[in-house]
């Protein structure tokens, strides 16, 4: 009841495409991909961009400390800079990128090296993944800069090391608005990558990413504690889903369905 | 829909020879579906057939519909729960349908005394088995990875209270 007031006078949610996959049907298997980055970025309604953002993982594999564009090791690696260089075309394109006036890019560092989630990046790793976050970083400052552009870069981890990494390695200037955030998902031993928000107590987080449908009464009430936002993820939107988004109103929505998140929240 | 057409014709035609009907509130607290609803059914040997309606579908446009079976596998009333809900989910042009095979069971609550009212507890998987309309690209379940299920499996609890005639 409590979360339900104190959504009433929230601004609306803004919608970012999950894993650069957000054209239905839902299809997890093309996470992160070029050919799903593709097809999201021409999704329209009404003439504008369903989603206000968009989300790119970069995954550090370790054997060859190599800075990819991956949600796991499944499948042929990208480099990390293939997606960068794809909004930098689509930035420079004619009308608007987003559904809103300010278009969000959130770069996920993934916190594992390995296909095994348990293998984390050792200090060195941390430092190169942090690295690579930043080249992703200039190559779309540049971009919004170049076309006028008003983008904010989030960056975002299952694990606070990352984040730490990332704020040491910080440039000097900084063209566009960065902000942080920390990603809450299944809890274990469903799946082991999420830590406890206590590891972020020292970090300035904007908003705090959870799963949906994984959202643990301590956990609510620990991000209500960070006094930060929340944004929630999902797979598949579901019933449980939207009464979920109804209830919280959270700031951001990453969904790999735009289309049908952003008619639900036009209807 | 046109299965759960049949099903009401079904239970409509069964309750000629019903031992029983009762129809009432089909309450819960978790998300699987609005929390108020309204149903009926009736009560053949260890049989029992329900649809339950939704009218809180005027608050957000969302409407849960029902199809329940349960199959009394003791005299204490422990049943097996089966069914269908049919979730047509309010968009901008349209509605989207999600349509869920529900597995489960269910048990009676006994605080009624002889009162012709009666109350049941029931525990449910509900798992989505496929997305489809408002032209949107049709959608199945899929298992090839965890990522492609988990949301689409959902666990739920629910109580009925109803009014019962035999």
């Amino acid at each position: 009841m409590l979360a339900a007031l104190a959504a009433c006078d929230r601004p609306p949610s803004l919608v970012i495409c999950h894993n650069a996959n957000c054209a239905e049907p839902a299809d997890p298997e093309r996470d992160d991909t070029v050919e799903a980055l593709r097809e999201s970025l021409v999704l329209e309604r009404d003439g504008l961009p369903v989603f206000d953002g968009i989300e790119l993982d970069t995954f550090l594999r370790g054997a060859d400390n190599t800075c990819l564009y991956a949600h796991d090791l499944d499948r042929d690696q990208t480099p990390a800079l293939e997606p960068a260089i794809i909004l930098a075309e689509y930035f420079s394109r004619g009308g608007p990128i987003g559904h809103g006036d300010t278009f969000y890019v959130a770069v996920e560092l993934k916190s594992h090296v390995s296909a095994d989630t348990a293998d984390r990046h050792d200090g060195a790793q941390l430092a190169l993944h942090a690295d690579c976050a930043w080249q992703v970083y200039r190559a779309i400052a540049d971009a919004a800069i170049a076309n006028d552009r008003e983008v904010v870069m989030v960056f975002e981890a299952f694990n606070p090391a990352l984040l730490r990494a990332v704020i040491a390695a910080t440039p000097s200037t900084l063209p566009i608005p960065v902000e942080y955030s920390a990603i809450q998902g299944v809890p274990a031993p469903l799946d082991d990558q999420t830590q406890s928000l206590d590891g972020y107590r020292d970090l300035p987080l904007s908003y705090v990413e959870l799963h949906a449908q994984w959202i643990l009464d301590a956990q609510f009430e620990a991000v209500r504690s960070l006094g930060v936002d929340f944004a929630v993820f999902m797979f598949s939107a579901t019933a449980e889903t939207f009464a979920v988004i109804e209830q919280l109103r959270p700031r951001l929505i990453f969904t790999s369905e735009a289309t049908l998140m952003r008619r639900w929240l036009d209807r | 829909m046109r299965g759960l057409t049949l099903f009401a014709l079904l239970a409509l035609a069964g309750a000629a020879h019903a031992d029983g009907w009762h129809a009432g509130l089909n309450l819960r607290v978790d998300q699987g579906s609005h929390p108020i609803r309204a149903g009926g059914g009736v009560e053949l040997g260890r049989h029992d057939f329900t649809l339950v309606l939704d009218p809180m579908a005027w608050t957000d446009g969302q409407h849960d519909l029902d199809a329940l079976g349960y199959y009394k596998l003791s005299t204490a009333g422990w049943s097996l729960l089966y069914g269908w809900r049919t979730t047509a989910i309010a968009l901008a042009d349209g509605h989207q349908f999600q349509e869920k095979f529900l597995l489960g069971f269910g048990a009676p609550l006994p605080f009624f005394g002889t009162l012709p009212l009666r109350a049941w507890w029931s525990f449910e998987l509900a798992s989505l088995v496929v997305k489809h309309g408002a032209g949107l690209p049709r959608e199945w379940i899929s298992f090839d990875s965890g990522r492609d299920f988990i949301d689409l499996l959902n666990f739920g609890m629910f109580v009925t209270f109803e009014y019962e005639k035999y």
